[in-house]
């Protein structure tokens, strides 16, 4: 009943994504060409009338009926990937979902939660967490798109939809499916935004990772969907996942170890996986969380990795942290901004090497073809590296 | 290739109107007293340790849930709305549910990949699909694959909050499977053949139609499944039912209990199915 299966190219065929820089891949792409934007400070009354959380949520989409404007946002991000992929029903029917994030649907849980308290007496008690379950977001999901394959629900903090995104292609890879649907969800909730604040890691300017004036990072909106599937060798060019690797580090469930260990050896790993060496990576795209420690930890590890670094740039002084789902968010961006001419840059962002010998990229340019490097670190020592490329692969003989 | 089955671990408690204390057996288990850690997270501990005997430190870790960590979830949304205060920093970040894998990792001392995945009616079914797909493709040589569900108190609450009625037992679980690429050096308990999803039911027949049918095979249904339709199974397959014991107490992983005690009977094919309303299926074969 073990049978070897085939193995297929699987490569990135269409994406959606709605972000603090607008709704649409094209607007985000358009919004990166500009200066990255101080978050927007959100007065959350819940347990201070003064407390005030910087956030960068979602363009155009204002913070009511959340359980409504989850499934809006989702729907239609879903319906972005799937247009731009070009599937079929049959083939939108049959395919596999893999949905990455840190809260899920945890805001409609805390709006239902808030309607039962306003309403509680002796004879009624509110309670917190009906019908609990990681996956009820993809359940939605599989309900709204008719979807027939399997739902697989990632929990693994800030790298959980770049897990759904390993799995997904090992999937489609294994000849198990035809179609992938990736998806990673990030939207504002009480417990996410009230939790970074206990921790004090947020600063209310813009991200600034590796600079030496970094102080903390910015909370952000964003979702996004990504469609998988075997290439159609149509002539196109398209970017693929050549490689990835998770491992957990056990230093502290809250941070990296600064000793750069565990993240120089997930890199390791990944380039090991994609067989590429670490003089060929084109591009570095850092995790960045722009805090004091975590980002000592990063560089620690990637000088480790690299003698020399490639050019290095970041997302998050953009879109701000989304968490689970920042392993989609910015690898769409980041793919997305390279097929439309140019290296995502932050001017002004950690422009010189710094304490940490850090350069990010200050100004765009263009990169045709390469392998690029996506790296995320999350809570519970979670720690991902994806190589994705999009240079043309012989699948089984020069990338296997 | 094949994947065995070298260690299972579980437990299996129904609860009343207490919770039977588990500091001890986590201490017994992992060896050490894991301190400020809430009752998923000993749960995922104590099974998880059961089965990590030989256990290689590059192994993977994946947990499922039916309903996650709920008592850290509740307990911070009890910190928000009911006392109007942030969350302490600790309990925020446990309600992540990675949390447990953390934890696992640190006291078995492993630094593999790891990860909490679920599919809301096919939590057990989708951790070792995942698991054994990795294991088939190279990508990990050895996973720890797990289910855990905790209750919290009061019992009345934690059967409305999971929508069963009030006369259902509820139970806490956590169940674990060691699972390999290589077993040379190991003694094996079982063979993981397959965990198979089907998009509807006719796909679930035809399978079924292909497969070879032995005579120690029995069949075991999902909690999904009514009874009607186990009848039909029953039937189609002309298998006899696996019974383990007499109706074990709800829980949402009760999957994990079934296949951990089959793989303790030690002879035998198990196939297990279970759908979900939409009328998705999954199967599960296990051979001892």
């Amino acid at each position: 009943m073990n049978v070897t299966r085939p193995r297929h190219q699987a490569v990135f065929l269409g994406a959606g994504i709605h972000s603090s820089l607008g709704n649409g891949v094209e607007a985000n792409l358009a919004a990166l060409k500009t200066a990255p934007q101080a978050p927007t400070l959100l007065n959350n009354t819940v347990t201070d009338e003064a407390l005030q959380i910087p956030y960068k949520l979602l363009f155009e989409s204002p913070l009511t009926e959340l359980q409504h404007r989850l499934y809006r946002v989702i729907d239609d991000v879903a319906e972005q990937a799937l247009s731009d992929a070009g599937l079929s029903e049959s083939e939108r029917r049959n395919m596999s979902l893999y949905l990455g994030s840190s809260s899920f649907d945890i805001g409609v849980s805390e709006a239902d939660y808030q309607r039962q308290l306003a309403g509680e007496s002796e004879s009624c008690k509110a309670l917190a967490l009906l019908d609990p379950s990681m996956a009820n977001l993809a359940d939605y999901l599989v309900g709204s798109l008719g979807i027939r394959g399997e739902d697989v629900s990632f929990n693994t903090a800030c790298t959980a939809s770049a897990n759904a995104l390993l799995t997904a292609v090992a999937h489609v890879e294994a000849g198990l499916i035809d179609h992938a649907l990736v998806v990673g969800v990030e939207l504002y909730n009480d417990v996410t935004a009230l939790g970074f604040y206990s921790l004090d890691l947020l600063t209310r300017s813009v991200m600034r990772p590796f600079d030496s004036a970094r102080d903390g990072l910015v909370l952000g909106e964003g979702v996004s969907a990504l469609v998988i599937g075997r290439d159609p060798n149509d002539g196109r060019r398209r970017f693929h996942l050549r490689g990835g690797a998770n491992l957990c580090d056990t230093y502290s469930i809250t941070m990296s170890n600064v000793d750069g260990s565990a993240i120089a050896e997930v890199m390791t790993r990944a380039l090991a996986n994609a067989g590429v060496s670490a003089a060929e990576l084109d591009v570095i795209k850092v995790h960045g969380t722009a805090s004091l420690a975590n980002d000592e930890a990063e560089s620690v590890g990637m000088h480790a990795v690299f003698s020399s670094l490639p050019r290095v740039c970041a997302l998050k002084p953009f879109i701000g942290h989304t968490l689970g789902a920042c392993g989609l968010n910015e690898l769409i961006l980041f793919y997305r901004a390279i097929e439309a001419g140019f290296l995502i840059a932050t001017p002004g962002i950690s422009a010189d090497a710094g304490d940490l010998n850090v350069v990010l990229n200050q100004r765009l340019s263009s990169v045709e073809s390469g392998c690029f490097m996506l790296n995320y670190f999350g809570f519970g020592g979670n720690n991902t590296s994806l190589i994705i490329s999009n240079q043309v692969s012989h699948y089984g003989e020069d990338e296997s | 290739m094949t994947t065995y089955i070298v260690a299972v671990g579980s437990y299996y408690e129904p609860v009343g109107d207490e919770l039977p204390p588990l500091k001890k057996l986590v201490q017994e288990t992992v060896g050490s007293n894991i301190r400020r850690v809430g009752r998923f997270i000993q749960l995922a501990l104590i099974g998880g340790g059961r089965a990590s005997s030989q256990l290689s430190n590059e192994a993977a870790v994946y947990l499922t849930s039916g309903s996650g960590d709920v008592e850290a979830t509740v307990g911070v949304l009890n910190t928000i709305y009911r006392q109007a205060e942030p969350p302490r920093p600790l309990s925020f970040i446990n309600t992540v549910s990675n949390a447990a894998c953390f934890y696992i990792a640190q006291s078995l001392q492993l630094n593999g990949a790891s990860s909490f995945v679920s599919s809301r009616y096919f939590t057990v079914e989708t951790s070792l699909r995942v698991a054994l797909l990795a294991l088939e493709q190279g990508q990990q040589k050895a996973a720890l694959v797990g289910a855990v569900d905790s209750v919290v108190l009061p019992i009345e609450e934690h059967r409305q909050r999971l929508r069963i009625n009030a006369q259902t037992d509820v139970a806490e679980g956590s169940h674990w499977f060691q699972l390999v690429a290589d077993a040379s050096d190991r003694t094996v308990l079982a063979t993981l053949d397959a965990v198979q999803h089907f998009t509807d039911r006719e796909a679930l027949s035809a399978w079924l139609a292909e497969l070879p049918v032995e005579a120690d095979d029995c069949l075991a249904l999902g909690q999904s499944i009514e009874s009607d339709e186990a009848d039909h199974w029953l039937v189609e397959t002309g298998l006899p039912p696996f019974n383990f014991r007499e109706a074990p107490a709800y829980f949402k992983s009760l999957a994990g209990l079934v296949f951990c005690e089959f793989v303790r009977r030690g002879a035998g094919r198990l196939i297990y199915l279970n759908r979900d309303p939409v009328g998705r299926y999954m199967a599960v074969v296990i051979s001892c």
